[in-house]
């Protein structure tokens, strides 16, 4: 686990005394206190954009509101919230905190006010909303609707408290031991056991092993999230079910990073389709989104290209399939097929870069 | 009862449940001490940049 994260975690666990010991109604807040000081400390541009930006919006939609400017203002805001989105991820060296994940939440906040379907938030909370410690750095996507009703109805609870502690404990197993110590000796010998076969086999037995790293890693993480929220009272939106069951790749896409993947079918997916009449062109946008989210890089836009096409290939194939094969053999292999599309992006999109260099 | 507890509630006799359920929560708290001893992988999920 990277050090910085590790301290972020660290924090999240001394905030949970904080969340019970405060006045209740007041403990989420000093969560969000306490996220604001961890973040000046060990990046102060990023606590001076988010509180910026979390001080500022509320005020600006009740200001768009009063003015009969609600759409220029939700553009701008976008605008201003992609700009140093890009000019971060742009800044190489800078330490930077819990930006992508800020950026989707305030989107979030601003396309549903914009839609009518949120009031203008309080700056409290807005402010214990998006910097809540437990889900700062990697996520969910949680929703303001569902983590305020979540925040009045907070109460203490034995069984929640600790089976979000042993969350916690079975995240950290599954990131650093199975997704970090276990996998990484793995990929070891299976490079070793791999030399002298072919190169483009030996990255995508490779890819597929990080794959394999990346989910017991990410979900890992994500239970350490779900689990400390949990500790403080909090129900957040789950990241995780069981993606390795998926019949097939959208399938996939739909229980794989949860989170990311309905906030684009919210605000990127659907309002394509509905300017475009398009599922594809709706489709291309939507993973296009999830790539450059990732990085802004020449790759992830290849990568977003990649996915788009492995999702129509599926659903064409799909009725030949039906017929051909057996159900359960169908079920079986699909795990599969699918971790084999997936790695397999890496060795061909590298190799494409390559050739265009 | 958390899940692991329900978990092994399924297969154990009740008075075996707390001391399964103790051995498993340290030797996975071992194991975390000595796992996270290694470097991490980059990973593009952990919204740490920079460092």
């Amino acid at each position: 686990m990277i050090a910085l994260s590790t301290l972020i975690i660290l924090a999240a666990l001394a905030a949970i005394p904080l969340v019970w010991w405060t006045p209740r109604g007041r403990g989420i807040d000093a969560v969000a206190w306490l996220g604001l000081a961890v973040l000046l400390l060990i990046s102060p541009p990023s606590a001076g954009w988010m509180a910026a930006a979390t001080v500022l919006a509320p005020l600006g939609m009740l200001l768009a509101d009063r003015l009969r400017r609600r759409e220029a203002f939700a553009a701008l805001w976008t605008l201003v919230l992609l700009t140093a989105f890009v000019a971060a991820q742009l800044t190489p060296g800078m330490i930077w905190i819990g930006g992508a994940f800020f950026t989707l939440r305030q989107i979030h906040v601003i396309g549903d006010w914009w839609m009518g379907k949120l009031a203008p938030p309080s700056v409290a909370a807005n402010l214990r909303y998006q910097l809540f410690l437990p889900a700062l750095f990697v996520g969910p996507v949680h929703r303001i609707q569902n983590f305020e009703r979540q925040c009045t109805r907070r109460r203490w609870d034995r069984e929640q408290f600790f089976s979000g502690a042993e969350r916690v404990l079975l995240g950290l197993f599954s990131a650093e031991v199975i997704g970090t110590a276990v996998l990484t000796q793995s990929r070891v010998g299976l490079r070793d056991l791999l030399k002298g076969a072919n190169p483009f086999l030996q990255d995508w037995a490779l890819a597929a092993c990080d794959w394999i790293a990346l989910f017991f890693t990410f979900a890992g993480m994500s239970a350490i999230a779900l689990g400390l929220a949990a500790m403080m009272g909090i129900r957040l939106e789950e990241n995780f079910n069981q993606p390795w069951r998926a019949r097939n790749l959208l399938d996939f896409w739909q229980r794989w990073h949860i989170s990311l993947t309905s906030w684009v079918q919210d605000y990127v997916y659907r309002p394509v389709m509905a300017l475009t009449r398009s599922a594809l062109a709706g489709l291309a946008a939507a993973m296009l989104a999830i790539g450059l989210w990732h990085e802004i890089s020449f790759y992830y836009v290849l990568w977003s290209i990649w996915q788009s096409l492995g999702i129509v290939l599926n659903r064409l194939a799909s009725p030949l399939f039906a017929r051909l094969v057996p159900q359960a053999l169908r079920i079986a292999l699909a795990p599969l097929a699918i971790l084999g599309w997936l790695s397999l992006a890496r060795p061909v999109i590298e190799r494409l870069l390559a050739v265009l260099a | 009862m958390t899940p692991l507890a329900r978990l092994l509630a399924r297969w154990l006799p009740a008075p075996l449940i707390s001391p399964v359920l103790a051995l498993a929560y340290a030797a996975m708290l071992v194991s975390v001490f000595i796992a996270s001893a290694n470097e991490a992988a980059q990973n593009v999920y952990v919204d740490v940049r920079g460092q």
